[in-house]
């Protein structure tokens, strides 16, 4: 109880949460609902919406629905990792590459376990940024570098607060200050050659190697409150976690101030907050890098080998085509970010003169970087660059596989089972044949059944070699990019190439659906499942058709269960936290 | 008595491992039958098997003097005194994938993996810890010495899912969630583990011993933040606290070891030496193999990896092998090119090249004349050839202080279970566990023991 309240009580508009909490006997699990949806300019709406109410309200006229899934333990990405280090040192961070990400359960990039050999680089390059990034450090600490002695105990313990508070993102508790505390006393003692200066970076490094900054985990210590089977987020995890989705780093002040003052009790608080990120210019790269990874877009394609008969690949090639997709998507979201645009647009910039050639286009030379509209019967959105062709494409040349696939399980969420036991490998191993022959094979055994929802789409591709260059022949025959498509509600449609099959996407609404759940999923870091289809429902409902504004589902989601509330994770030491008599006293 | 009794059944049990001989366990640490040297293992990671039909040596019985090897086996020839050539056998928990590529992640746990999905793949999570695990543990614990085992990898070039997937690029594990990063800087190895006191320096002193002080911070902070956590988060702190420990360790090491020095080849390296770059293969190679075989000769450890390449090795190509093509290792293993023969030859040379290194140490003993007799070299690969499996061609090299019955193909193994060789380099090693990963297969491969 008494832990409630020292909990609480540090802000009193987070008791309006509690309150609310308190009052949610038949709690839905959906936290707040969206406001007017985006007018037909594709603006946002208000900044904020009154609507939105405490966190943990329950919502007139929806049926009840019990707590979302459990939240994973999730260490910092490289990217978060690097923009966080950047933003707590003031110094340029190139993240080693031995520290590395994978690909996670919810299918989209998180950072990979730490062992030995990951946490002794960390000790090292960590070592070396706390050393550059002193003279910055001492200052936080609000004194000169060689303070009186009677001075140099508080100044260490303001530099523990501030430090710690950045890095740990959320204030620390009066048994982690005096712990950081006594190791600065004991840096002091112990090492001869060690100052006030030295044992201040000396924290700073310490800091560092803690799964407090390392792991996105900003709850107080202690067993998580727990009321109807669910864990209402504290502020300073709701803070971090909107900080992470829009910036891929740590709060900036005002997020940080809002946390600590209590003002992300309500929905439209969250979602306040959640637009002012999107409204900077650093909130510009959130739809960015969820895109780029809904769609299976490697970002090293500058390092892979890729075969091409009509341009050569190069490195330089490869990380032009990366950048040429995100511009791509960049301008796709400054003109409204709408599914449609995504799908359909023409309109791309250009730097490389090979990637001029792939796309078919000419570039004056040394003319930089380049606007250029492309052939509208060639191309059509983000499938058909080169980037994203690039990224799904086969040793095998066999492409049709891997785009198809890319498309109907990222794009139209369908489910696709796992290779048949009886698997023939060597399909590809007929030079004679072309890649629709080849395929064909797959209707003659137990693969077809699940080859049938994914080598049509892909087969639509055709016309794209291994590099995304428009191509008329494969092999010594025409290309014939038609196909008859499954969609996920079992009707069957022809399409007769890519840029239909891209229109085609454009105006799906199970296109839409799978964005909400593919979304959830990024923001859950996990898949989701029955107890996450309210948070999937409100995004869902954020996006009505394909030319909204899909930052309103982004918006929408930092208010859902997935985003504000966890199960508790099994084994997990809990505490029931809500009494009867708290609310009289609240 | 009673408390060592006990702590072996716990042992035993955390293991994952059977007690059934347990009576068995030494009730005294050291090495009874070789006192001087201890056992060691080494184990080199492969991808994608051999070419078809060129791995059974041809002619009649099993001793391998009598029998012929392939023309890719042949840098091994001098050698088949030492060589225990095991038949295919079969990846028991593999049977009935649709990619044997993923045994690469489960192939030296025994147990039965926990599929996961990697877009148009999957792969495989281990659910139980390897050998090298069960054997460093217990090495640790009644040795004192500091490693469970030295994780070393060679480039693997910039691979994309599925060989990107942490599953391809991990075949230790110390459970399920707790992969073994294996190591691919030397310099960072010789830093950690072998720079130490060679040179008397202050400054590095006082560096060592704020690591080793921060650190012991650390391990107690992530302590304290495990207990927040549910059993399935607790798993990744567990791993990443052990990482530390192991850090704390290798911190203290160099004072309480005699170490020796630096492998020539890693001092005569040059700096820089990319260490993720494929045209640093073959020098690599060598230098890691160096690395292993000094981690063994100082104590540091008595397990030592080298993973060779990923599970399926899709980017791995030869850029200094002309004879292997300009294809990746994953292509050219779906055929019995030239290619294929070509790159199998040239591991096979390094292999031969391995042993000459162990067999040059001289370690006079009881059961051995050379750290080569003390010493189990397993070189493994996750497919049969580069089309099938799970049955998997492993060969064996090295005396194990003559635990090992060498010089034959040990034909009647064919079709047995993998496991039994676990379960008989366990108990080589002196960890006399019963089974590996899986109770239902028990005891080691009759005739591979002495």
């Amino acid at each position: 109880m008494f832990r409630l309240i020292a909990l609480c009580s540090s802000c009193a508009r987070w008791l309006l949460c509690c309150a609310a909490l308190v009052g949610g006997s038949a709690c839905t699990g959906a936290i707040g609902v969206k406001g007017d949806p985006p007018n037909q300019d594709g603006e946002l709406p208000p900044e904020e919406d009154d609507r939105l109410g405490p966190i943990g309200e329950p919502i007139a006229g929806q049926p009840p629905s019990g707590p979302p899934g459990p939240r994973p333990l999730l260490r910092l990405d490289r990217t978060e990792l690097a923009n966080t280090l950047k933003d707590l040192l003031g110094v340029e961070v190139e993240v080693p590459s031995t520290i590395f990400d994978t690909k996670g359960r919810s299918g989209f990039t998180q950072g990979a376990p730490f062992t030995s050999v990951e946490a002794g680089i960390l000790v090292d390059w960590t070592g070396k940024l706390t050393t550059d990034a002193t003279d910055t450090l001492v200052t936080l600490a609000g004194c000169t570098a060689t303070p009186a002695e009677g001075e140099r105990d508080a100044c260490a313990k303001t530099f523990i607060e501030r430090f710690g508070r950045r890095a740990f993102r959320r204030p620390l508790t009066q048994e982690e200050t005096d712990d950081l505390f006594n190791y600065y006393r004991e840096r002091l003692r112990k090492e001869s050659n060690h100052d006030h200066r030295t044992s201040l970076r000396s924290l700073a490094w310490l800091m560092l190697q803690s799964p407090r900054f390392l792991y996105h985990w900003e709850k107080t210590p202690g067993p998580s409150p727990v009321q109807d089977g669910r864990v209402v987020l504290g502020p300073h995890e709701i803070a971090a976690r909107l900080s992470y989705l829009f910036w891929a780093t740590m709060p900036d002040a005002d997020l940080s101030a809002a946390a600590d003052g209590g003002d992300l009790g309500t929905g439209a608080a969250i979602q306040k907050q959640a637009r002012r990120l999107l409204a900077d210019p650093r909130g510009a790269g959130a739809a960015e890098r969820f895109i780029l990874q809904w769609f299976g877009i490697r970002q090293d394609l500058a390092s892979i080998k890729v075969e091409s008969g009509a341009v050569k690949f190069t490195p330089a090639l490869g990380a032009a085509m990366v950048a040429e997709s995100r511009r791509f998507v960049r301008n796709v979201v400054e003109q409204g970010a709408t599914i449609e645009t995504l799908l359909t647009s023409r309109e791309t910039s250009i730097d490389h003169p090979d990637l001029a050639r792939i796309y078919g286009v000419s570039v004056p030379s040394g003319a930089g970087l380049t606007q250029v509209s492309l052939d509208p019967t060639r191309r059509s959105g983000l499938l058909t660059t080169p980037a994203f062709l690039t990224s799904r494409s086969l040793h095998s040349g066999l492409n049709p596989i891997s785009r198809g696939l890319a498309i109907v399980e990222g794009l139209l969420c369908m489910e696709v089972p796992a290779p048949p036991a009886d698997v023939n490998l060597m399909l590809a191993a007929d030079p004679t044949l072309s890649t629709r022959e080849l395929l064909a094979k797959h209707a003659e055994n137990s693969c077809a059944t699940c080859h049938r929802l994914f080598d049509p789409v892909g087969m639509t591709f055709e016309h794209y070699d291994g590099l995304g260059a428009f191509r008329t022949m494969d092999r010594n025959e025409p290309v014939d990019s038609s196909a008859m498509v499954t969609l996920p509600s079992g009707e069957e449609q022809a399409i007769a190439n890519a840029v239909e099959m891209a229109s085609v996407l454009a105006g799906s609404e199970d296109v839409l659906s799978c964005l909400a759940q593919k979304f959830t999923r990024y923001v859950l870091g996990r898949p989701d499942d029955e107890a996450d289809a309210p948070s999937v429902a409100l995004a869902r409902a954020a996006l009505p058709s394909p030319t909204d504004d899909l930052r309103e589902l982004m918006v929408a989601v930092t208010t859902s269960p997935a985003f504000v509330m966890r199960a508790p994770a099994r084994d997990e030491i809990v505490q029931e936290r809500i009494q009867p008599e708290v609310k009289e006293q609240l | 008595m009673r408390d060592w009794q006990a702590s072996r059944r716990a042992l035993l049990g955390r293991l994952g491992a059977g007690a059934a001989l347990l009576p068995l366990m030494p009730h005294r640490f050291g090495y009874s039958a070789d006192p001087i040297f201890p056992r060691r293992l080494i184990i080199v990671v492969t991808a994608n098997g051999y070419p078809k039909d060129k791995y059974v040596p041809g002619g009649a019985g099993t001793s391998l003097a009598s029998l012929n090897l392939s023309d890719v086996f042949t840098a091994l020839n001098p050698w088949k005194g030492k060589l225990l050539m095991l038949p295919p056998m079969e990846c028991t928990n593999a049977i009935g994938s649709e990619d044997y590529h993923r045994a690469y992640s489960m192939m030296f746990t025994g147990g039965p993996p926990v599929s996961k999905p990697r877009g148009a793949q999957s792969v495989w999570q281990p659910t139980r810890p390897s050998i090298d695990q069960i054997i460093g543990s217990e090495a640790v614990k009644r040795e004192q010495v500091v490693l469970r085992s030295l994780p070393l990898q060679l480039p693997f070039g910039n691979p994309a899912p599925p060989d990107g997937t942490l599953e391809a690029k991990r075949a230790f594990w110390g459970g399920m969630n707790q992969p073994v990063t294996p190591e691919i800087s030397p310099y960072r190895v010789v830093d950690q583990h072998f720079g130490g006191k060679a040179v008397a320096d202050p400054a590095m002193d006082r560096l060592r011993a704020e690591k080793k002080s921060m650190l012991d911070y650390v391990a107690k902070d992530l302590e304290r933040f495990a207990m927040d956590l549910g059993s399935e988060d607790k798993s990744s702190i567990v791993s990443h606290l052990q990482g530390v420990r192991d850090i704390e360790k290798s911190l203290v090491a160099p004072a309480m070891l005699a170490l020796p020095g630096v492998p020539a080849s890693v001092a005569n390296a040059g700096q820089p030496l990319d260490f993720n770059s494929l045209a640093q293969y073959p020098k690599l190679l060598e230098i890691q193999f160096d690395l292993a075989v000094a981690a063994l000769r100082s104590n540091l450890t008595r397990v030592a990896t080298v993973q060779l390449g990923p599970a399926w090795g899709d980017d791995l190509g030869f850029p200094w092998l002309p004879a292997a093509g300009r294809d990746v290792w994953h292509r050219i293993a779906h055929s019995d090119s030239d290619e294929k023969q070509a790159w199998d030859t040239w591991l096979m040379g390094r292999f031969a090249a391995l042993l000459q290194r162990l067999d040059a140490v001289p370690e006079v003993g009881p059961n051995s004349k050379t750290m080569l007799d003390n010493t189990i070299v397993l070189w493994a690969t996750n497919m049969l050839d580069g089309n099938h499996g799970p049955r998997l061609p492993w060969l064996i090299a090295g005396g194990g202080g003559g635990r090992l019955r060498v010089g034959q193909y040990l034909r009647s193994g064919e079709n047995q279970s993998i496991n039994r060789v676990l379960t008989g380099l366990c108990n080589a090693m002196d960890v006399p566990v019963d089974y590996v990963g899986d109770a239902t297969i028990k005891g080691p491969l009759p005739g591979m023991l002495v």
